[in-house]
């Protein structure tokens, strides 16, 4: 590289229009940094997904009257825990709680500690708590969001809660949940199975559902249709169809994202198509000159092309990096909103870092052919320029 | 050897050039004469490849250049012609070593070999100690001898002048002389388009052909 | 509107598709252009402008291959990342057969790019000589790999299409394990047989090419491609799963494998296809490209990593699946 002289003929020509080569840079690697950022995004909400769908159970079965849920008895429990297959069985309270300005709204779970955590990952939040402790007293985990909030409005330790029937209900803060499980539990407060049930109202000897897991994965259909046959006002959701749903809804952000870009993409080309058929007379006559003294048709197209090529890659690995520390460091700011636009509480959303060979490949395609397919017909141009040129 | 039979160049309705026939030995110098507008710098584009002819062969070492395709005319531009401009269009930005390395980037591999070569043609060329200023820096005189280090720098057998004393004081025109002089005693072949009266000078033999209204008068 | 058309590696892939063919289309427009204004003979000016409008598609048809040959790789790595959106497939083999344009779709893609590479070669020669030989010859083939991109376009689009995410494909065992008593070999060949086929075939590839015995090259090399198909999947597949039941083409592109099918399918295909243009060059244009050393390369180090994996599990293990 350092003895080859067309190596440095390239970089000497490279650097001697400052002015074309950063502002050709520069609108290349915005266009990356914001097709990289939206790529990043979307990845990493995926990946937060994913897992949370991972420790999902297998099942779960809701009541519903005209359309509506609505709360179904606990007695339910006893007749499916008699359906052969089902390894585990949870009932599971929560429902949505408004503050007092009703503006803004947490989802309050009620856990049964006594029974398994169907959840694996609540299981990990419990790991370092002290159970008896948590169940004893009126306590609460809250989600990051949950606790911005409570603390902007002076709750610093503690919360009262207004139930249904109008009685008010102490709750300690017990622990705030890590910032990184702010996707999925920012928005959540976590207390025991009776204390949800009586700030959420729910008749003591009802749940909001149940939740089963089955180990056999064959089994699911069989499953399916006992439990349909079972109760006739029931809904059953697999987790397949949760994963399926939230696969087209990502599918479908990135997809709308993805057609906002391909209007920015043209315009893009255009940009570039428009810059590079810009010749001024100098650069004709350059090409004309180096004709003159012995290059083809062929090598000048080879020389421009390798010159475009490099500020080309320049610009890739500027607008994916910047990308990577706004989104990854500076946890992508207004980007953030647009994705997570309907959020009910303030965002304290953290992207967890996933970035993989085929998000890269994917920008790298994405950005290298429309920028080649719209130079080559200009450069093709300019190389044509006939040496006579060099004469006037 | 050259050897040029019955050339014609229009521009559109004009004549530039009109049957045009004749031949240059291997190591002659010819001094192209005529005013300004007879067709001189014509010639010797349709000569270097730059233009084609609207009818005529120019021969060059047997090589018809002008039904040349551009790979294959190019190659024999690099191997075996070298010119120098009036303005001698040079990359001003650029210092004469880089300027002169030009020629070589499609055909030569190694930077250091490379730059051996075009210190050497410098050296021809009497302009050796400016090797690394920036060409817009130097006088006329300087330019030219920089623009002539690149036509030679592959050690081309053709060399074409156009009007080369034409942007030159009297002294650097001498000195120029000197130059053409050096050069055929390296066995170019020299043309020099030109209407400079200043070549009767010249202390080398040669030859002089007059264009006139796109015709030759020998 | 299927869903796979949200996915935004599948939009990615078809905008590239989109964006190559209108650059070919230009490429055909002026195609048709120059083969109709083309006479080389002529000093008019036209003629000489015509000359540098050639490179134009020459320009074109250089970068269109070189984006093919990125795309199929990206056009198998999007299906193989499909498998995860379309029930029942397991890797690509399933989400390929979700619909009958897919495995045509394929086809079509490996014979553009024959088409192209052969392009490059001819033009190669067109540019060397001095009197451009073969102008109508290429001029030619390129329509003829224009139609070839047309199809290819269309069948882009109704492929993805036509992919149903709600029902249900049938995983790579299903494609291309033995029904019972049903032999999958072409000709009725055994296993036995069909190695046996592939080690001469090979064998008869290189060394054809020692004797200058194009036309035998030519059969050979086509055979032995089609022969390594069926060697790889029935035989040499199972040795890299390490499973004599996983027969599969398309799941050694995969992580887990350490995405060997593509160094495996890569050298095959190119190793083969250098192999048919040197010795059609040969033969048709008398004129010796200088390729076959190379793809002798390649061709032998396709045999040799499918036999590495057979020979280091015999290694392991002792016995053979
Ligand atoms: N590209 C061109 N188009 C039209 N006319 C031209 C062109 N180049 C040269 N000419 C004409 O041809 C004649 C000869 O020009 P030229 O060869 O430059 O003369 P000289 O170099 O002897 O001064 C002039 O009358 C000039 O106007
Ligand atoms: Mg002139």
């Amino acid at each position: 590289m350092r003895n080859s002289l067309y190596f440095y003929y390239l970089t000497l020509n490279l650097f001697k229009d400052k002015k074309k080569l950063i502002s050709t840079i520069l609108i290349s690697s915005i266009i990356i940094f914001l097709l990289s950022s939206i790529f990043f995004i979307q990845d990493s909400i995926k990946a937060s997904l994913k897992s949370t769908i991972k420790n999902q159970p297998d099942f779960i079965i809701q009541k519903n009257r005209g359309g509506r849920q609505v709360d179904l008895p606990l007695d339910w429990i006893d007749k499916i825990s008699q359906i052969y297959g089902v390894t585990s069985i949870t009932p599971r309270v929560y429902g949505r709680y408004y503050f007092e300005d009703k503006k803004k709204w947490a989802l309050i779970i009620g856990v049964d500690f006594l029974e398994d955590i169907s959840n694996k990952e609540l299981e990990k939040i419990f790991k370092d708590i002290n159970l008896k402790e948590f169940i004893k007293g009126s306590n609460m985990i809250v989600g990051s969001e949950v606790y911005s909030y409570l603390k902007s409005h002076f709750y610093n330790k503690d919360y009262n809660f207004l139930s249904p029937n109008g009685e008010f209900i102490k709750v300690k803060i017990y622990k705030v949940l890590p910032k990184e499980l702010a996707l999925n539990y920012g928005n959540v407060i976590i207390t025991s199975l009776d204390l949800a049930k009586k700030i959420l109202g729910v008749d003591e000897d009802k749940i909001s559902d149940i939740a089963i897991n089955v180990a056999n994965k064959d089994e699911w259909a069989n499953i399916e249709d006992k439990l349909n046959a079972l109760f006739y006002d029931i809904l059953v959701v697999s987790k397949d169809d949760i994963k399926r749903a939230y696969d087209n809804i990502f599918n479908f952000k990135g997809g709308i994202f993805l057609s906002l870009f391909l209007i920015t993409l043209t315009t893009f080309m255009l940009i570039l198509y428009q810059r590079y058929s810009l010749v001024n007379l100098d650069e004709k006559k350059e090409i004309a000159i180096l004709r003159s003294l012995g290059w083809s048709v062929k090598d000048i197209l080879k020389f421009k092309l390798f010159e475009s090529l490099i500020s080309a890659i320049f610009a890739f690995l500027i607008g994916v990096l910047s990308a990577y520390i706004f989104v990854f460091i500076f946890n992508a700011p207004i980007l953030k909103d647009i994705f997570l636009g309907d959020s009910n509480l303030k965002n304290s959303v953290i992207f967890i870092r996933v970035v993989d060979f085929s998000t890269i490949a994917t920008i790298f395609i994405l950005f290298i052919i429309p920028f080649i397919a719209s130079i080559l017909i200009p450069v093709w141009k300019i190389a044509i320029s006939s040496p006579k040129e060099a004469l006037k | 050897m050259i050897k040029i039979k019955n050339l014609y160049k229009k521009f559109k309705d004009f004549e530039a050039l009109k049957s045009i026939n004749l031949e240059i030995n291997d190591n002659e110098v010819v001094i192209l004469k005529g005013v300004s507008g007879s067709g001189k710098s014509t010639l010797l584009s349709l000569i270097a490849g730059f233009d084609k002819p609207t009818s005529g062969v120019i021969l060059i070492d047997n090589e018809p250049i002008s039904k040349l395709p551009d790979l294959h005319l190019s190659r024999f531009r690099f191997k075996n012609i070298g010119f120098v401009f009036q303005n001698f269009n040079l990359i001003k930005n650029l210092t004469p070593l880089d300027n002169i390395l030009a020629p070589l980037i499609p055909y030569e591999k190694s930077l250091q070999k490379a730059q051996k070569k075009a210190l050497n043609a410098l050296k021809v060329a009497n302009i050796e100690h400016k090797a690394k200023e920036i060409v817009a820096n130097l006088s006329g005189g300087e330019q030219q001898r920089v623009a002539i280090a690149r036509a030679i720098i592959n050690s081309p057998k053709y060399l074409l002048f156009d009007e080369p004393t034409a942007n030159l004081d009297k002294n650097n025109s001498l000195l120029f002389l000197d130059l053409v002089k050096k050069l055929k005693n390296l066995n170019k072949t020299i043309i020099i388009a030109t209407h400079d009266p200043i070549f009767d000078k010249l202390e080398v033999e040669f030859k002089t052909i007059k264009l006139e209204d796109g015709r030759v008068y020998e | 509107m299927s869903e796979i058309l949200l996915n935004s590696k599948v939009i990615v892939y078809l905008l590239s598709e989109g964006i190559l063919y209108t650059l070919s289309l230009i490429g055909f427009l002026v195609a048709i252009y120059l083969l109709k204004k083309w006479d080389f003979s002529s000093f008019s000016e036209l003629q000489f402008r015509l000359e540098e409008i050639a490179y134009l598609i020459v320009t074109l048809i250089t970068f269109i291959f070189l984006a093919k040959v990125g795309l199929i790789f990206y056009f198998i790595f999007t299906i193989d990342a499909l498998s995860l959106q379309v029930p029942g497939a397991m890797c690509a083999a399933g989400v390929i057969s979700a619909n009958s344009y897919g495995l045509t779709l394929l086809a079509i893609k490996l014979f553009i790019i024959f088409g192209l590479l052969l392009w490059i070669f001819i033009n190669y020669l067109d540019l060397e000589a001095k009197n451009y030989p073969y102008f109508k010859l290429k001029m030619a083939l390129f329509l003829v790999v224009f139609l070839f991109l047309t199809i290819e376009l269309t069948l882009d689009f109704l492929y993805f299409l036509n992919i149903d995410t709600n029902r249900p494909v049938s995983c790579c065992s299903t494609l291309y394990g033995q029904l019972e008593g049903a032999n999958p070999l072409p000709f009725g060949l055994d296993i036995k047989t069909l190695l046996i086929l592939f080690y001469s075939l090979y064998f008869v590839t290189i060394f054809s090419l020692f004797f200058r015995q194009y036309i035998i090259n030519l059969i050979a090399t086509a055979l032995f491609l089609y022969i390594s198909y069926y060697s790889v999947v029935y035989f040499f597949g199972t040795y890299i799963y390490e499973l004599p039941t996983h027969k599969c083409p398309f799941c050694m592109f995969a992580k887990e494998y350490y995405y060997i099918g593509y160094l495996l399918w890569g050298t095959l295909f190119l190793g083969a296809f250098l192999m048919l243009i040197n010795s059609l060059i040969a033969l048709f244009l008398k004129k010796d490209i200088k390729l076959s050393s190379f793809a002798q390369l390649l061709i032998t180090l396709f045999v040799i990593i499918s036999t590495l994996y057979v020979a280091i599990y015999y290694f392991k293990n002792g016995v053979f699946l």
